[in-house]
Protein backbone atom coordinates (compact mmCIF):
# COMPACT_ATOMS: atom_id res chain seq x y z
CA UNK A 1 0.00 0.00 0.00
CA UNK A 2 1.11 3.34 -0.39
CA UNK A 3 0.02 6.63 1.33
CA UNK A 4 0.24 10.51 0.17
CA UNK A 5 1.23 13.51 1.89
CA UNK A 6 -0.35 16.60 1.54
CA UNK A 7 1.64 20.04 2.55
CA UNK A 8 0.00 23.12 3.03
CA UNK A 9 2.08 25.32 0.99
CA UNK A 10 5.07 24.47 -2.28
CA UNK A 11 8.05 25.16 0.48
CA UNK A 12 7.01 22.11 2.24
CA UNK A 13 6.42 19.71 0.06
CA UNK A 14 10.22 20.79 -1.39
CA UNK A 15 11.43 20.67 2.45
CA UNK A 16 9.64 17.42 2.81
CA UNK A 17 11.31 16.12 -0.68
CA UNK A 18 15.05 17.02 0.28
CA UNK A 19 14.66 15.53 3.73
CA UNK A 20 13.56 12.53 2.11
CA UNK A 21 16.53 12.51 -0.25
CA UNK A 22 18.62 13.25 2.53
CA UNK A 23 17.77 10.40 4.76
CA UNK A 24 17.34 7.55 1.58
CA UNK A 25 13.34 7.71 1.85
CA UNK A 26 11.84 6.60 -2.07
CA UNK A 27 9.47 9.21 -2.29
CA UNK A 28 7.83 10.47 -5.57
CA UNK A 29 6.37 13.84 -6.29
CA UNK A 30 2.82 13.64 -7.77
CA UNK A 31 -0.31 16.41 -8.34
CA UNK A 32 -2.69 16.69 -5.48
CA UNK A 33 -5.25 13.98 -6.06
CA UNK A 34 -8.11 16.32 -7.01
CA UNK A 35 -10.87 13.93 -4.76
CA UNK A 36 -8.86 14.67 -1.74
CA UNK A 37 -8.17 18.09 -2.23
CA UNK A 38 -8.98 21.14 -4.33
CA UNK A 39 -5.36 22.37 -4.27
CA UNK A 40 -3.52 22.10 -7.49
CA UNK A 41 0.11 22.14 -5.94
CA UNK A 42 2.87 18.96 -5.51
CA UNK A 43 2.30 15.75 -2.97
CA UNK A 44 4.88 13.20 -2.29
CA UNK A 45 3.81 9.25 -2.90
CA UNK A 46 5.18 7.22 -0.40
CA UNK A 47 5.50 3.22 0.61
CA UNK A 48 3.55 2.33 3.38
CA UNK A 49 7.12 0.99 4.96
CA UNK A 50 8.40 4.48 5.10
CA UNK A 51 5.27 6.11 6.46
CA UNK A 52 6.70 6.15 10.38
CA UNK A 53 10.26 7.17 9.59
CA UNK A 54 8.77 10.11 6.97
CA UNK A 55 5.71 11.16 9.57
CA UNK A 56 8.76 11.51 12.48
CA UNK A 57 11.18 13.56 9.95
CA UNK A 58 8.60 15.98 8.67
CA UNK A 59 7.72 16.33 12.48
CA UNK A 60 10.40 17.05 13.67
CA UNK A 61 11.29 19.29 11.11
CA UNK A 62 7.67 21.56 11.78
CA UNK A 63 6.46 20.81 8.50
CA UNK A 64 2.75 20.82 8.62
CA UNK A 65 1.44 17.75 6.86
CA UNK A 66 -2.38 15.42 6.12
CA UNK A 67 -1.58 11.91 4.86
CA UNK A 68 -4.12 9.72 2.68
CA UNK A 69 -3.75 6.15 2.05
CA UNK A 70 -3.61 5.45 -1.74
CA UNK B 1 39.19 49.29 -15.98
CA UNK B 2 35.77 49.27 -14.34
CA UNK B 3 34.42 53.32 -14.61
CA UNK B 4 31.00 52.12 -13.75
CA UNK B 5 30.12 54.05 -10.09
CA UNK B 6 26.61 53.61 -10.54
CA UNK B 7 26.49 50.98 -8.43
CA UNK B 8 23.78 52.04 -5.71
CA UNK B 9 21.36 52.51 -8.55
CA UNK B 10 22.20 49.15 -9.85
CA UNK B 11 25.18 46.73 -9.63
CA UNK B 12 27.11 46.09 -12.59
CA UNK B 13 29.20 43.75 -13.81
CA UNK B 14 27.28 40.38 -11.96
CA UNK B 15 28.67 37.61 -11.64
CA UNK B 16 28.84 35.68 -14.96
CA UNK B 17 26.92 33.01 -13.31
CA UNK B 18 23.64 35.16 -13.16
CA UNK B 19 23.41 34.96 -16.82
CA UNK B 20 24.24 31.63 -17.26
CA UNK B 21 21.28 30.70 -14.38
CA UNK B 22 19.06 32.82 -16.14
CA UNK B 23 19.99 31.55 -19.67
CA UNK B 24 19.68 27.84 -18.17
CA UNK B 25 16.05 28.29 -16.62
CA UNK B 26 14.85 30.29 -19.98
CA UNK B 27 15.75 28.20 -22.52
CA UNK B 28 16.31 24.85 -20.83
CA UNK B 29 14.79 24.46 -17.83
CA UNK B 30 11.16 27.01 -17.46
CA UNK B 31 8.24 26.07 -15.03
CA UNK B 32 6.50 27.82 -12.72
CA UNK B 33 6.39 28.20 -8.40
CA UNK B 34 4.76 25.22 -7.61
CA UNK B 35 0.75 24.70 -8.98
CA UNK B 36 1.48 21.21 -11.16
CA UNK B 37 4.23 18.20 -10.55
CA UNK B 38 6.48 17.62 -13.16
CA UNK B 39 10.19 17.48 -12.72
CA UNK B 40 10.50 20.81 -14.76
CA UNK B 41 8.16 22.42 -11.70
CA UNK B 42 9.56 21.00 -9.06
CA UNK B 43 13.52 22.14 -9.84
CA UNK B 44 12.31 25.36 -11.07
CA UNK B 45 10.69 25.61 -7.43
CA UNK B 46 13.40 23.84 -5.56
CA UNK B 47 16.16 26.44 -7.09
CA UNK B 48 13.94 29.27 -5.56
CA UNK B 49 13.56 27.53 -1.73
CA UNK B 50 17.35 27.07 -1.78
CA UNK B 51 17.68 31.10 -2.54
CA UNK B 52 15.59 31.49 0.38
CA UNK B 53 18.01 29.27 2.24
CA UNK B 54 20.88 31.05 1.22
CA UNK B 55 18.98 34.68 1.63
CA UNK B 56 18.44 33.39 5.41
CA UNK B 57 22.21 33.15 6.00
CA UNK B 58 22.97 36.36 4.46
CA UNK B 59 20.58 38.00 6.54
CA UNK B 60 21.62 36.64 9.70
CA UNK B 61 18.64 34.39 10.15
CA UNK B 62 17.92 31.25 10.78
CA UNK B 63 14.11 31.76 9.98
CA UNK B 64 14.21 31.29 6.38
CA UNK B 65 10.48 30.70 6.07
CA UNK B 66 10.12 34.30 7.27
CA UNK B 67 11.54 35.52 4.10
CA UNK B 68 9.24 36.58 1.44
CA UNK B 69 9.92 37.26 -2.14
CA UNK B 70 8.59 40.83 -4.00
CA UNK B 71 10.41 42.53 -6.61
CA UNK B 72 12.33 44.95 -5.09
CA UNK B 73 12.95 46.72 -1.79
CA UNK B 74 10.50 49.79 -2.51
CA UNK B 75 7.42 46.81 -3.35
CA UNK B 76 8.64 44.92 0.10
CA UNK B 77 8.70 48.37 2.29
CA UNK B 78 5.19 48.96 0.69
CA UNK B 79 4.12 45.95 2.02
CA UNK B 80 5.66 46.23 5.25
CA UNK B 81 4.15 50.02 5.64
CA UNK B 82 0.70 49.47 4.32
CA UNK B 83 0.39 45.78 5.69
CA UNK B 84 1.10 46.93 9.77
CA UNK B 85 -2.61 48.65 10.04
CA UNK B 86 -0.34 52.08 11.41
CA UNK B 87 -3.34 54.95 12.18
CA UNK B 88 -3.15 57.93 15.08
CA UNK B 89 -0.01 57.05 15.82
CA UNK B 90 4.06 58.42 15.84
CA UNK B 91 7.05 56.72 13.85
CA UNK B 92 10.71 57.74 13.88
CA UNK B 93 12.99 57.20 10.72
CA UNK B 94 16.24 57.85 9.99
CA UNK B 95 17.22 61.02 8.68
CA UNK B 96 18.90 59.70 5.42
CA UNK B 97 15.54 57.96 4.27
CA UNK B 98 14.73 57.50 0.93
CA UNK B 99 11.46 57.94 -1.14
CA UNK B 100 11.24 54.43 -0.82
CA UNK B 101 10.09 54.58 2.87
CA UNK B 102 9.34 58.62 2.89
CA UNK B 103 6.58 58.44 0.31
CA UNK B 104 4.49 55.32 1.99
CA UNK B 105 4.88 57.53 5.18
CA UNK B 106 3.63 60.58 3.33
CA UNK B 107 0.43 58.53 2.10
CA UNK B 108 0.12 57.24 6.01
CA UNK B 109 0.23 60.80 7.23
CA UNK B 110 -2.19 62.00 5.27
CA UNK B 111 -5.05 59.44 5.47
CA UNK B 112 -4.12 57.58 8.82
CA UNK B 113 -3.34 60.28 11.13
CA UNK B 114 0.08 59.07 11.24
CA UNK B 115 2.82 61.60 12.80
CA UNK B 116 7.04 61.07 12.05
CA UNK B 117 9.75 62.52 13.41
CA UNK B 118 13.84 61.94 12.46
CA UNK B 119 16.10 60.19 14.97
CA UNK B 120 18.93 62.23 16.46
CA UNK B 121 21.58 62.32 14.71
CA UNK B 122 25.31 63.73 14.08
CA UNK B 123 26.02 65.56 10.81
CA UNK B 124 26.77 62.78 8.70
CA UNK B 125 22.98 61.43 9.51
CA UNK B 126 24.28 58.80 11.75
CA UNK B 127 22.13 58.19 14.14
CA UNK B 128 22.76 58.95 18.31
CA UNK B 129 21.26 55.90 19.84
CA UNK B 130 22.07 57.83 23.61
CA UNK B 131 19.55 60.18 22.66
CA UNK B 132 16.58 57.98 21.36
CA UNK B 133 15.02 58.68 24.71
CA UNK B 134 14.42 62.18 24.15
CA UNK B 135 12.24 61.56 21.06
CA UNK B 136 10.42 58.93 21.86
CA UNK B 137 6.58 58.84 22.56
CA UNK B 138 4.08 57.02 24.48
CA UNK B 139 2.49 56.74 20.57
CA UNK B 140 5.81 55.74 18.55
CA UNK B 141 4.67 52.18 17.05
CA UNK B 142 7.49 52.02 14.84
CA UNK B 143 11.22 52.87 13.73
CA UNK B 144 12.17 53.09 10.26
CA UNK B 145 16.23 52.31 9.89
CA UNK B 146 17.97 53.21 6.00
CA UNK B 147 20.91 50.75 6.89
CA UNK B 148 23.04 51.98 4.76
CA UNK B 149 22.44 56.10 3.31
CA UNK B 150 22.46 55.92 -0.47
CA UNK B 151 24.26 58.95 -0.45
CA UNK B 152 26.77 59.40 2.16
CA UNK B 153 27.39 55.86 2.78
CA UNK B 154 26.91 55.86 6.20
CA UNK B 155 25.88 52.77 8.07
CA UNK B 156 23.76 52.81 11.03
CA UNK B 157 24.08 51.61 14.47
CA UNK B 158 21.66 49.16 13.83
CA UNK B 159 21.98 47.26 17.53
CA UNK B 160 22.47 50.08 19.22
CA UNK B 161 19.33 51.96 18.49
CA UNK B 162 17.32 48.51 18.70
CA UNK B 163 18.28 48.24 22.37
CA UNK B 164 17.60 51.82 23.03
CA UNK B 165 14.47 51.66 21.35
CA UNK B 166 12.64 48.91 24.11
CA UNK B 167 10.19 47.00 22.54
CA UNK B 168 9.03 49.42 19.65
CA UNK B 169 9.29 47.26 16.32
CA UNK B 170 12.05 48.49 14.01
CA UNK B 171 11.78 47.87 10.02
CA UNK B 172 15.45 47.93 8.45
CA UNK B 173 15.67 49.08 4.92
CA UNK B 174 18.48 47.06 3.21
CA UNK B 175 18.30 48.54 0.13
CA UNK B 176 21.90 49.13 0.11
CA UNK B 177 23.54 47.13 2.66
CA UNK B 178 22.77 43.73 1.63
CA UNK B 179 25.58 42.35 0.23
CA UNK B 180 28.21 44.97 1.72
CA UNK B 181 27.72 45.14 5.25
CA UNK B 182 27.35 42.28 8.24
CA UNK B 183 23.39 41.70 9.02
CA UNK B 184 22.59 40.17 11.85
CA UNK B 185 18.85 39.89 11.91
CA UNK B 186 18.22 37.24 14.92
CA UNK B 187 21.12 39.08 16.90
CA UNK B 188 19.84 42.30 16.10
CA UNK B 189 16.60 41.43 17.36
CA UNK B 190 14.70 43.38 14.18
CA UNK B 191 11.33 42.97 13.64
CA UNK B 192 10.86 43.56 9.29
CA UNK B 193 13.09 44.43 7.07
CA UNK B 194 12.82 44.98 3.23
CA UNK B 195 15.88 43.98 0.53
CA UNK B 196 16.29 44.34 -3.31
CA UNK B 197 18.67 41.42 -5.14
CA UNK B 198 19.88 43.69 -7.94
CA UNK B 199 22.39 45.76 -5.72
CA UNK B 200 25.16 44.31 -3.38
CA UNK B 201 23.59 40.85 -3.73
CA UNK B 202 25.11 41.49 -7.94
CA UNK B 203 21.78 39.77 -8.70
CA UNK B 204 19.09 40.85 -11.85
CA UNK B 205 16.40 43.65 -11.22
CA UNK B 206 13.13 42.48 -10.23
CA UNK B 207 14.11 40.95 -7.08
CA UNK B 208 14.20 41.46 -3.29
CA UNK B 209 11.84 40.63 -0.38
CA UNK B 210 11.07 41.54 3.33
CA UNK B 211 11.77 39.40 6.03
CA UNK B 212 8.48 39.57 8.90
CA UNK B 213 9.53 37.99 12.55
CA UNK B 214 5.58 38.06 13.46
CA UNK B 215 3.91 37.11 10.15
CA UNK B 216 0.58 37.43 12.06
CA UNK B 217 1.47 41.15 12.14
CA UNK B 218 1.21 42.48 8.43
CA UNK B 219 -1.96 42.02 6.02
CA UNK B 220 -0.45 41.15 2.40
CA UNK B 221 -0.33 44.14 -0.26
CA UNK B 222 -1.07 42.17 -3.34
CA UNK B 223 -4.23 39.27 -3.37
CA UNK B 224 -4.22 36.87 -5.79
CA UNK B 225 -3.56 32.65 -6.80
CA UNK B 226 -0.85 30.96 -4.83
CA UNK B 227 -1.34 27.81 -5.67
CA UNK B 228 -2.94 26.67 -2.85
CA UNK B 229 -6.22 26.80 -1.27
CA UNK B 230 -7.61 27.05 -4.89
CA UNK B 231 -11.11 26.53 -3.81
CA UNK B 232 -11.31 30.05 -1.85
CA UNK B 233 -11.69 33.01 -2.44
CA UNK B 234 -9.77 34.16 0.82
CA UNK B 235 -5.85 34.69 0.58
CA UNK B 236 -3.96 31.78 2.53
CA UNK B 237 -3.30 32.97 5.87
CA UNK B 238 -0.02 29.97 5.82
CA UNK B 239 3.55 31.70 4.55
CA UNK B 240 4.74 32.08 2.40
CA UNK B 241 1.83 32.10 0.30
CA UNK B 242 0.20 34.91 2.53
CA UNK B 243 2.54 37.18 0.89
CA UNK B 244 3.68 35.74 -2.57
CA UNK B 245 0.27 35.74 -5.05
CA UNK B 246 0.57 35.71 -8.38
CA UNK B 247 3.87 33.93 -10.65
CA UNK B 248 6.80 35.00 -9.06
CA UNK B 249 9.68 36.17 -11.21
CA UNK B 250 11.32 32.77 -11.43
CA UNK B 251 14.19 33.50 -13.99
CA UNK B 252 15.26 36.72 -11.73
CA UNK B 253 15.26 34.53 -8.76
CA UNK B 254 17.02 32.30 -10.07
CA UNK B 255 19.84 34.36 -11.80
CA UNK B 256 20.32 35.86 -7.75
CA UNK B 257 20.52 31.68 -6.65
CA UNK B 258 23.45 32.21 -9.38
CA UNK B 259 24.64 35.71 -7.40
CA UNK B 260 24.96 34.29 -3.96
CA UNK B 261 26.26 30.51 -4.62
CA UNK B 262 28.97 32.84 -6.55
CA UNK B 263 29.97 35.71 -4.65
CA UNK B 264 32.95 37.47 -6.00
CA UNK B 265 36.30 37.81 -3.70
CA UNK B 266 36.39 41.80 -3.88
CA UNK B 267 39.65 43.16 -5.64
CA UNK B 268 40.00 45.92 -3.32
CA UNK B 269 39.99 46.16 0.67
CA UNK B 270 38.24 48.98 2.70
CA UNK B 271 41.62 50.67 4.00
CA UNK B 272 42.13 51.18 0.24
CA UNK B 273 38.38 53.03 -0.34
CA UNK B 274 39.05 55.24 2.90
CA UNK B 275 42.89 56.01 1.43
CA UNK B 276 40.59 56.65 -1.80
CA UNK B 277 38.08 58.93 0.79
CA UNK B 278 41.05 60.77 1.87
CA UNK B 279 42.81 61.81 -0.89
CA UNK B 280 39.21 63.07 -2.66
CA UNK B 281 38.85 65.57 0.57
CA UNK B 282 41.89 66.94 0.18
CA UNK B 283 40.81 68.25 -3.74
CA UNK B 284 40.19 71.77 -2.30
CA UNK B 285 37.88 72.58 -5.04
CA UNK B 286 35.84 69.00 -4.16
CA UNK B 287 33.48 69.31 -1.21
CA UNK B 288 32.72 65.49 -0.11
CA UNK B 289 29.69 63.73 2.05
CA UNK B 290 31.05 60.51 3.86
CA UNK B 291 30.70 58.74 7.42
CA UNK B 292 32.78 60.67 9.63
CA UNK B 293 33.98 57.74 11.20
CA UNK B 294 35.78 55.45 8.24
CA UNK B 295 34.50 52.33 10.77
CA UNK B 296 30.66 53.38 9.73
CA UNK B 297 31.17 54.08 6.25
CA UNK B 298 30.06 51.90 3.64
CA UNK B 299 30.71 52.04 -0.19
CA UNK B 300 29.21 54.71 -1.42
CA UNK B 301 30.44 58.27 -1.60
CA UNK B 302 28.63 61.70 -2.86
CA UNK B 303 30.31 65.05 -3.78
CA UNK B 304 30.43 68.62 -5.03
CA UNK B 305 32.14 70.96 -6.67
CA UNK B 306 33.28 74.64 -6.16
CA UNK B 307 32.00 75.95 -9.87
CA UNK B 308 30.28 73.13 -11.82
CA UNK B 309 26.50 71.58 -10.57
CA UNK B 310 26.64 68.46 -9.95
CA UNK B 311 24.65 67.58 -13.64
CA UNK B 312 27.65 69.65 -15.07
CA UNK B 313 30.39 67.62 -13.53
CA UNK B 314 28.66 64.42 -13.85
CA UNK B 315 28.50 64.85 -18.02
CA UNK B 316 32.37 65.88 -17.80
CA UNK B 317 32.96 62.59 -15.84
CA UNK B 318 31.62 60.63 -18.67
CA UNK B 319 32.48 63.03 -21.07
CA UNK B 320 36.04 63.34 -20.61
CA UNK B 321 36.70 60.11 -18.45
CA UNK B 322 33.82 57.83 -18.82
CA UNK B 323 33.03 57.60 -15.74
CA UNK B 324 29.37 56.91 -14.94
CA UNK B 325 27.99 58.14 -11.58
CA UNK B 326 24.54 59.36 -10.63
CA UNK B 327 23.90 63.29 -9.86
CA UNK B 328 21.14 64.64 -8.69
CA UNK B 329 19.14 64.31 -5.88
CA UNK B 330 19.01 60.29 -5.92
CA UNK B 331 15.44 59.77 -4.39
CA UNK B 332 16.57 60.90 -1.20
CA UNK B 333 15.34 64.44 -0.37
CA UNK B 334 15.60 63.59 3.28
CA UNK B 335 19.27 62.88 3.11
CA UNK B 336 19.93 65.93 1.31
CA UNK B 337 18.27 67.94 3.80
CA UNK B 338 19.96 66.71 6.14
CA UNK B 339 23.16 67.02 4.39
CA UNK B 340 22.66 70.24 3.49
CA UNK B 341 22.57 69.32 -0.16
CA UNK B 342 19.02 70.00 -0.76
CA UNK B 343 17.89 71.31 -3.76
CA UNK B 344 20.86 71.28 -5.64
CA UNK B 345 21.90 67.46 -4.66
CA UNK B 346 25.22 65.98 -5.35
CA UNK B 347 27.37 63.22 -7.46
CA UNK B 348 26.83 59.84 -6.23
CA UNK B 349 29.81 56.84 -6.60
CA UNK B 350 28.90 53.51 -5.52
CA UNK B 351 31.55 51.22 -5.83
CA UNK B 352 31.21 46.84 -6.26
CA UNK B 353 33.29 44.77 -5.49
CA UNK B 354 34.85 44.92 -8.78
CA UNK B 355 36.53 47.89 -8.71
CA UNK B 356 40.62 47.17 -7.60
CA UNK B 357 42.80 50.12 -7.03
CA UNK B 358 43.67 51.08 -10.19
CA UNK B 359 39.87 51.89 -10.78
CA UNK B 360 40.39 54.22 -7.60
CA UNK B 361 43.56 55.72 -8.74
CA UNK B 362 41.75 56.59 -12.04
CA UNK B 363 38.95 57.95 -10.32
CA UNK B 364 41.48 60.03 -8.28
CA UNK B 365 43.18 61.72 -11.10
CA UNK B 366 40.25 61.90 -12.76
CA UNK B 367 38.28 64.29 -10.17
CA UNK B 368 41.71 65.81 -9.84
CA UNK B 369 42.02 67.07 -13.06
CA UNK B 370 38.33 68.58 -12.82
Amino acid sequence: MKHIILFKTTRDAIRAQRLCKRNDISCKVIPVPRDISSECGMALEIHNSDLDRITEIVIKNGISHDIYNK
Amino acid sequence: MNHYFDNAATSFPKPKEVSLYMSDYIDKQGGTYGRSAYPRVFEASANVESLREKLASFLGTKNSSQIFFTFNATVGLNTLLFGMDLHDCHILTSPLEHNATMRPLSKLAKEKNITFDYLPHGSDGKIDASKIDSVLKSSTRLIIINHQSNINGVIQPVQKIKAASGRIPVLLDLAQSAGHCDIELDNWDIDFAAFTGHKGLLGPTGTGGIYIKDPDKIEPLIYGGTGSNSDSFEMPSFIPDKYEAGTPNVAGLTGLLGALENRPVPLHTHEDFIELLDNISSIPQLTIFKAKNSNNQGPVFSINHCDYSCSEMAQILYDKYMIETRSGLHCAPLAHKTLGTFPSGTVRFALSVYHAKDDFDYLLSALRSL
